[in-house]
């Protein structure tokens, strides 16, 4: 199968390449199946573009690489929500905002999408946590 | 929308399984005790908000393909100055 996305081309896929996220991300909760794509030519961004709606599309950056000791509390039942057993299976992302320029690019600390790469679910969860917020600057932080 | 007056450790039941407690009232603020199933996700409201406008403007933002280009750059020689 292939979708056409307008900055990465032309996205060969197979069904076991697809992220199913039960709930859809808050605002499109109609789409809920997803590529995360990680070329050499866009790292060290990885893209989650929707399957159903390829117009549809969100960087993503690993947040450890802009706030080290980023350490949100995950709860059992997100755990539960996307089968995760196996903590090691886990890979957690931050959707970044770029409004004008690079420097005012900002990473979405306050809603992780959080990755259960074995079983291929996953889910944004919305920390009940102060320390982190939905607009932190990613360069000079 | 139902607007009920409750007092200090009185509850609000919702269906079979939704149980909402006035723990404590403090001036202004009020503390609120829920329990729900797991199958049910709370969430503050404005953080919900919050989150469901930036993935709005994520989305919108993705189309800034010279930024994100030029914060590729600056993103991977930074790790190079950080790594000498």
């Amino acid at each position: 199968m292939e979708i056409h996305h307008r900055h990465l081309g032309a996205i060969a896929y197979s069904e076991d390449d697809v992220i199913t996220f039960p709930l859809g991300l808050l605002g499109f909760l109609k789409f809920k199946r997803y590529l995360l794509l990680q070329k050499e030519s866009t790292a060290p961004f990885v893209w989650m573009v929707s399957v159903d709606n390829p117009d549809l599309s969100f960087p993503l950056l690993d947040p450890k690489r802009f706030c080290t000791d980023y350490n949100p509390n995950i709860t059992r039942r997100d755990l539960s929500e996307i089968s995760a057993e196996n903590p090691q299976s886990l890979q957690m992302y931050s959707i970044i905002t770029v409004q004008q320029d690079a420097h005012s690019a900002t990473a979405n600390l306050s809603g992780p999408i959080l990755v259960n790469r074995e079983q291929r679910i996953g889910k944004q969860l919305v920390l009940l946590d102060d320390r982190y917020s939905t607009k932190h600057r990613i360069l000079n932080s | 929308m139902l607007v009920l007056t409750r007092r200090l450790g009185e509850t609000i039941v919702i269906g079979d399984d939704i149980v909402i407690k006035i723990v404590d009232i403090h001036g202004k603020q009020i503390r609120v005790g829920i329990e729900a199933p797991t199958e049910v996700s709370v969430y503050r409201g404005e953080i919900y908000d919050r989150i469901m406008l930036e993935n709005k403007a994520a989305a919108q933002a993705g189309n800034n393909h010279e930024a994100l280009t030029e914060l590729k750059t600056l993103l991977v020689s930074d790790e190079k100055v950080n790594s000498r």
